[in-house]
């Protein structure tokens, strides 16, 4: 029998070594997709494979990879830097591997993560750096692409709610390498102008689109702002770092200008109430004091102030009845010092009384006079529509519409037959 | 009344005022006069809301454009 054969082992172990000796399979780093993973508290075993379908074995133990204790899972781009080795039991070679770190989209993805913690422990993002946003902003900035769709929303937006506003564009760049640049010289810009609140803006586009919103200069720099910021940077999904600095986020342009300023419907609302609160106030006011007026003028003693004095009258003539003519002369001088008590609080309380009602009515009067129905009771009328909205503004009015005009007492329906300018 | 209040500050006086005539702790003179400020001032409001014009300035930043 032949001697010249090797046992499996001895197969097995030979190609180990040889493997292991070899410098370039020592230290070589693979990029691949993660397929199958199974992992265990220490370890990770998984394939990865090529864009040709090609696989290799991975072993992954833990210790040493510390940098990658988020979750690997399928599908995820990687590249593994480790030693090409042989497991001697199945007699199939394999990759131990010493470190992986993600491979493009992922890469980007880890980093922002890292960076976003790291500017997260300095404390700029905790809420209690958090801005409040006014409730009348007046000076608002606003930091978006040169003649973007974004500006142009925010604009209009402006416009349309609250008119009061001034409005400071700072057109920058918005994406590629410049744009962070550009948006660090568009803030440290808008630092001059005294803002209530500052809109940073930019539509949608891809995570690389937007990528200038995560740049740590940019962040450091706008968390040094003394003005509220509302950040409205791509779409609902797309979370920047600009979001984690600003005070508040949104997912539009034009919610981005609703946040920022009140409607003037709404402000003219609070107005109206505001003038009709007023009046019922001082109604009611004047309603109460009536009230204790009539309430105190009706009283017995007010209504006939003899009342006072009549029981020491009484007593009076009855001791001078018993005491006989002897007080006569007392009696008098007494019930002539009562008549004038009696005069004097006659007067006072009535004076009192008139006074306070003279006031009354004139209150009453300058609050008639406010009113603006009291306009209607002179003939005056104003015009709604069919729905009761008031028509300021006659070039709103169309031939044949139907109007009301709203008189007082009444409201008369009409259609409208002709327009032309008063003369 | 100061005609260089601020929007704002008008409407936050309007909005004590009411809050003042609404608590009735206030007398009858005083209500009147209160009462008489804050028409003034809703009507001022008013006027300033619905004759405002926005303003929009451009302030350019970018040096390579």
């Amino acid at each position: 029998m032949n001697e010249d054969f090797v046992s499996v082992t001895k197969l097995n172990d030979y190609v180990k070594s040889y493997l292991d000796q070899n410098k370039i399979l020592n230290n070589i780093r693979v990029r691949g997709e993660v397929l199958n993973i199974k992992t265990y508290p220490t370890s990770a075993y998984f394939l990865i494979k090529d864009e040709q379908d090609a696989r290799i074995s991975v072993v992954m133990f833990y210790r040493g990879v510390s940098t990658l204790k988020e979750k690997l899972k399928d599908g995820d781009d990687i590249i593994v830097t480790g030693q090409v080795t042989l497991y001697p039991k199945g007699g199939s070679y394999q990759l131990i591997a010493r470190d992986v770190e993600y491979f493009g989209e992922g890469a980007k993805l880890l980093a922002l993560k890292k960076l976003r913690e790291k500017l997260a422990k300095t404390g700029i993002f905790d809420e209690s750096r958090k801005h409040v946003i006014p409730r009348f902003a007046t000076r608002i900035g606003v930091i978006s692409g040169k003649d973007s769709a974004a500006w142009a929303d925010i604009r209009q937006n402006l416009a349309r709610r609250y008119p009061l506003s001034e409005v400071f564009y700072f057109p920058a760049l918005v994406q590629g390498v410049e744009a962070p640049k550009s948006l660090i010289a568009a803030f440290k810009a808008s630092e001059n102008y005294n803002l209530d609140v500052l809109i940073i803006a930019r539509g949608g586009g891809s995570s690389d689109d937007l990528w200038a919103f995560n740049d740590e200069q940019l962040i450091l720099e706008l968390s040094k702002r003394k003005v509220a910021l509302i950040s409205a940077v791509g779409h609902e999904v797309d979370t920047t770092l600009v979001d984690y600095v600003s005070d508040l986020r949104v997912s539009t342009p034009t919610a981005a200008a609703e946040h920022a300023v009140m409607s003037q419907i709404d402000l003219m609302q609070d107005i109206n109430t505001s003038i009709e609160r007023l009046k019922l106030s001082l109604i009611n006011k004047v309603t109460k004091i009536e009230q204790s007026l009539v309430s105190l003028a009706t009283r017995p003693v007010l209504l006939n102030p003899i009342n006072i004095v009549n029981p020491y009258l009484n007593k009076i003539s009855d001791l001078s009845l018993r005491l006989g003519g002897h007080f006569e002369r007392t009696y008098h001088s007494y019930t002539k010092r009562l008549s004038i008590y009696q005069e004097k609080v006659k007067n006072s309380v009535g004076g009192l009384y008139n006074k306070k009602y003279e006031r009354f009515n004139s209150l009453n009067a300058s609050l008639k006079a406010l009113s603006p129905l009291n306009v209607l009771e002179r003939g005056y009328a104003y015009i709604s529509d069919t729905n009761n909205e008031l028509i300021k503004d006659p070039s709103n009015i169309k031939l044949g519409q139907d109007i009301i005009a709203h008189m007082h007492k009444q409201q008369i329906r009409a259609t409208v037959k002709e327009k032309k300018e008063n003369e | 009344m100061n005609e260089n209040q601020t929007f704002e500050q008008k409407m936050s006086r309007l909005e004590e005022i009411v809050k003042l005539l609404e608590s009735g702790n206030v007398e009858l003179d005083k209500s009147l006069a209160l009462y008489e400020e804050g028409s003034k001032l809703a009507s001022e409001l008013a006027k300033t809301l619905n004759e405002a014009k926005i303003k929009i300035e451009e302030i350019n930043t970018n040096t390579n454009k």
